[in-house]
């Protein structure tokens, strides 16, 4: 099988943080993979080093089954997670400008802008400058930067942050359609767990600079496979209420969490009025309860105790 | 405040600020007031006063003294290499001591403000020092001149004192002279004494003879006497013959009656005998009479003859006196003459005097023509001559522009400069958080070919703002001829150096930078020092000599000299370009090899 990335012990250390450590991951070519975690857990960075914008401390790095050079990093094109056009410059402009980085230039270079712009419905506002445009056709413009040099791997770096779900969905279809048509292999990162789930066909988490779980995403969720059961309380002190749970009826495995309890069972709902009795004995009043089955959400909540939405808002990697 | 290059440079900025002032502030306060040429065509005592008292507060570049010295000086100053320059005139000692006010010409670069005022005023202390020393010379000299002529006065005086005795003896011996002389007329004298001698003589022959005749008188008298009394006699016997024949007519007439008429006539005739006989007796009388009165006039004369007689005798001892005392005054003339030789040698002496006096008044006239010399070459120097026997007149070489004026081409850079750094630093780093540049350097540029394309591309996009500039700084500021493409064409040439060297030095920045507000004041961190260098706030002048050759050196001080020699000395500069270049191409490498990747 050939991998468009190959990563082995991958290691990038700042000053007194560790980004990445001992990474190893790989990406087949043509497919969407996604790459799941909070603030800090060395996405961007993993990002970054794929991209060629920094170099690993340790560890080696194959693209299409190549030392990755400069040769081979021009097949990958990256939609950072920002916008990353120039607001003054017009859409046609900015996507000419980027194209001639990539050596794209002239008529070629014309007719392909057009084309990407038509198809990921810029095509009216070719000439306005894109500070004009609204927040999901900036994000397109630069989905179609990334795209002007027909790469084949293409890097977005969480491509829907910041745009409404309307939108969001919109730029799902679009992505949909522009790999269907570009063939290209995809790493995206993402908050979003329902966007991971709509687009990726293998999921890596990572946490602290490594993988905590990969796989597709059934894979993922069978990691949790049973009803989570997400509780909340007052007091709530997390480890008095895994004491109070543990072994109660029902209740394969409590997990506590900064938000409450997560509980894991196979009919949790059944045994619910149980676990409140429970809890009110011990002096706790539940505030919050909900019993779904399990998403990747929970899953990684599962993984690394901490709720991928409530990570708060990625900064730029220093 | 998490950003711990924001933090270093808050921190760094100020304390780099103090520092920088510090040291260029580190010398003490005798500041000096920079290069000042010196083309000193006199090389005499009184110009290397006046240059030692420059060079005292001012660094001095000789000229030389070759006859294009001034010329050359003239054409660094107009070229702003030098601030200033001073010409001292061949034959400026010479014109001083004439007692004409020498007008040296200060040659000024009023264009750099800071320092030309201090050049000024040093080079008008240094004149006004000279000044003092060559009035207090020349006072020196003048009090010489007159203690000289005090002391000839005074020697004039001694002089003056000793022909004063001089004269004053020499009036003594014309008077003794004088004196002799009134008794001079010797020969006179001698004559006289001789005619005196002989008429002594003659008189004593005179009153010998005189004598003799009185002897004989006296002789003739006795004589005389005789015959008187024969006379008397025979008077009287006539006398008593009359007297016999009165008596007889008396007896006659006695019987007579006289009263008969015959007797009358008898009687008549008696009476006319007896009258006629008595009128003989009385003519007898008379005549006896007279014969005692001739006797006694006689005897009478012949006492006087006897007194006569003595007083010859005594006339006749009164000559042999009056010989004897003419052989006395032959004495005295014989002393006159002496006196006269006297005299004589006393003129002779009182000639010599009156030489010396004679050549003492030559000297007297020396000295006092010395002294008129002296005090007419004193007096003939005008008071302002004395009072400052050298005038400086400033040549101001920009005139009268204003002010602003000089600033501008110091004052295009430094905007220039902090609208380059600020612009290219706060763009780029803009760049790094709106992504383009992670896409930027995503795409595999290289990162030299980045950092020059950016640099370029900054560079084309102020050079619209600086030309904006230009035309401000020409139209309304009138810094250069509008129409005057030449200059428009170096201003702009500066103008795009400057601000490829400044972009560069914001890429520079920015790719250190990971927030504006770092870039911007990571801007300011440098751009403060290089303005505080630059010259504009604090001329190199005033900077120890380190700081300033460090000053010199710093990019924007290039631009400030380079756009300085363009629109004010209009004599570009190829080194400043250089070195502009040179910064902007270091900085666009550093800033490639800074890119990480």
């Amino acid at each position: 099988m050939e991998y468009a990335i190959e990563a082995q012990g991958l290691t990038r250390i700042y000053q007194n943080k560790v980004a990445l450590y001992n990474f190893s991951l790989k990406v087949e070519r043509g497919k969407i993979f996604g790459l799941l975690g909070p603030n800090g857990a060395g996405k961007s960075t993993l990002i970054r080093i794929i991209a060629g914008l920094e170099k690993p401390d340790d560890g080696t790095l194959k693209i299409f089954g190549s030392a990755a050079d400069v040769k081979n990093r021009k097949r990958i094109g990256i939609a950072p997670q920002e916008n990353a056009i120039y607001p003054l410059l017009t859409c046609m402009e900015n996507l000419l400008y980027f194209g001639s980085l990539y050596g794209v230039g002239g008529k070629k270079a014309r007719t392909r802008a057009v084309y990407l712009l038509e198809n990921l419905g810029l095509g009216p506002k070719k000439d306005t400058p894109s500070e004009f445009l609204s927040g999901g056709m900036k994000r397109r413009l630069s989905l179609a930067c990334a795209l002007m040099h027909k790469p084949d791997i293409i890097i977005l770096d969480e491509p829907t942050t910041g745009l409404d779900p309307a939108t969001r969905i919109s730029m799902w279809a679009t992505l949909k359609q522009v790999l269907s048509e570009s063939k290209a292999t995809l790493i995206l990162t993402t908050h979003y767990m329902e966007e991971a789930e709509a687009l990726c066909e293998k999921i890596a988490f990572m946490n602290s600079g490594v993988i905590v779980a990969e796989g597709t995403l059934d894979e993922l969720k069978k990691l949790v496979g049973k009803e989570i059961a997400k509780l909340k309380s007052v007091p709530g002190e997390p480890k008095h209420l895994v004491e109070i749970i543990k072994g109660t009826k029902g209740v394969d495995n409590v997990t506590a969490t900064e938000h409450g309890v997560i509980m894991e069972g196979k009919d949790l709902g059944a045994e619910m009025a149980g676990i409140s009795r429970a809890l009110k004995d011990n002096g706790e009043t539940v505030v919050e309860l909900s019993i779904s089955k399990p998403s990747l959400e929970d899953v990684f909540l599962k993984l690394t105790g901490t709720k991928l939405r409530e990570a708060g808002k990625i900064e730029p990697d220093k | 405040m998490r950003e711990r290059r924001t933090l270093l440079l808050l921190i760094a900025a100020p304390l780099l600020v103090l520092f920088i002032i510090s040291a260029i502030f580190n010398e003490s306060l005798a500041q000096k007031g920079g290069a000042m040429g010196v083309c000193d065509l006199d090389r005499t005592n009184a110009s290397t006063l006046l240059v030692n008292g420059i060079r005292n507060a001012s660094e001095i570049q000789d000229y030389g003294i070759g006859s294009d010295c001034g010329t050359k000086l003239i054409r660094d100053v107009n070229g702003g290499r030098l601030s200033a320059g001073l010409i001292i005139p061949n034959g400026f000692e010479q014109g001083i001591q004439m007692g004409e006010t020498q007008n040296i010409t200060l040659i000024l670069d009023n264009s750099r403000f800071q320092v030309s005022p201090t050049l000024e005023a040093f080079v008008k202390a240094a004149v006004q020092e000279t000044d003092q020393k060559i009035g207090e010379s020349f006072i020196l000299s003048v009090w010489q001149k007159l203690n000289g002529a005090s002391q000839d006065l005074g020697n004039l005086h001694g002089n003056i004192n000793e022909t004063r005795n001089r004269t004053a003896a020499m009036r003594a011996r014309l008077n003794l002279t004088s004196e002799s002389l009134k008794a001079l007329n010797i020969s006179g004298v001698r004559d006289d004494i001789n005619l005196a001698n002989n008429s002594t003589q003659e008189t004593r022959a005179t009153l010998s003879e005189a004598k003799d005749n009185l002897t004989q008188i006296e002789s003739n008298f006795a004589d005389y006497d005789q015959t008187l009394n024969e006379t008397e006699n025979d008077l009287v016997q006539i006398n008593d013959s009359l007297a016999n024949i009165s008596g007889y007519i008396a007896g006659m007439k006695a019987g007579v009656n006289c009263s008969d008429p015959v007797s009358i006539a008898y009687c008549l005739s008696l009476d006319q005998l007896d009258a006629k006989v008595k009128n003989a007796s009385q003519t007898v009388e008379i005549r006896l009479e007279k014969v005692h009165k001739a006797r006694a006039d006689l005897i009478a004369a012949n006492l006087t003859i006897q007194i006569f007689k003595a007083k010859i005798d005594a006339a006749q001892n009164s000559t042999y006196e009056a010989e004897a005392k003419i052989a006395d005054l032959n004495g005295f003339v014989d002393d006159l003459e002496r006196n006269r030789n006297q005299a004589i040698q006393n003129i002779d002496e009182v000639k010599a005097s009156l030489d010396e006096i004679d050549g003492n008044t030559y000297h007297l006239e020396d000295i006092i023509s010395s002294s008129q010399k002296q005090i007419a070459e004193v007096t003939s120097r005008s008071p302002a001559s004395v009072i400052s026997p050298m005038l400086v007149s400033t040549n101001r070489i920009f005139g009268q522009r204003p002010f602003f004026n000089f600033m501008l081409p110091s004052l295009l850079p430094l905007i220039m400069m902090f609208i380059a750094l600020f612009l290219a630093s706060t763009s780029l780093v803009r760049e790094k958080h709106g992504g383009t540049l992670t896409r930027i350097y995503a795409a595999q540029v290289n990162k030299f070919e980045f950092a020059a394309i950016k640099v370029i591309s900054y560079t084309i996009v102020l050079i619209p703002e600086a030309i904006l500039l230009a035309l401000v700084a020409s139209l309304l500021y009138n810094a250069f001829p509008i129409q005057d493409t030449n200059t428009w064409m170096m201003v702009m040439g500066t103008m795009v150096l400057l601000i490829f060297t400044f972009v560069a030095g914001g890429v520079l920045i920015a790719i250190h930078s990971d927030s504006e507000s770092t870039a911007f004041l990571a801007s300011l961190v440098i751009g403060l020092p290089l303005l505080f260098l630059s010259g504009l706030l604090f001329p190199f002048e005033f900077m120890p000599p380190v700081v300033a050759l460090l000053g010199t050196l710093m990019p924007l001080s290039q631009a400030v000299i380079g756009m300085q020699s363009v629109i004010l000395y209009q004599s570009p500069q190829m080194a400043t370009s250089l070195a502009l270049i040179l910064y902007g191409s270091i900085f666009t490498l550093l800033a490639g090899a800074s890119i990480r990747k």
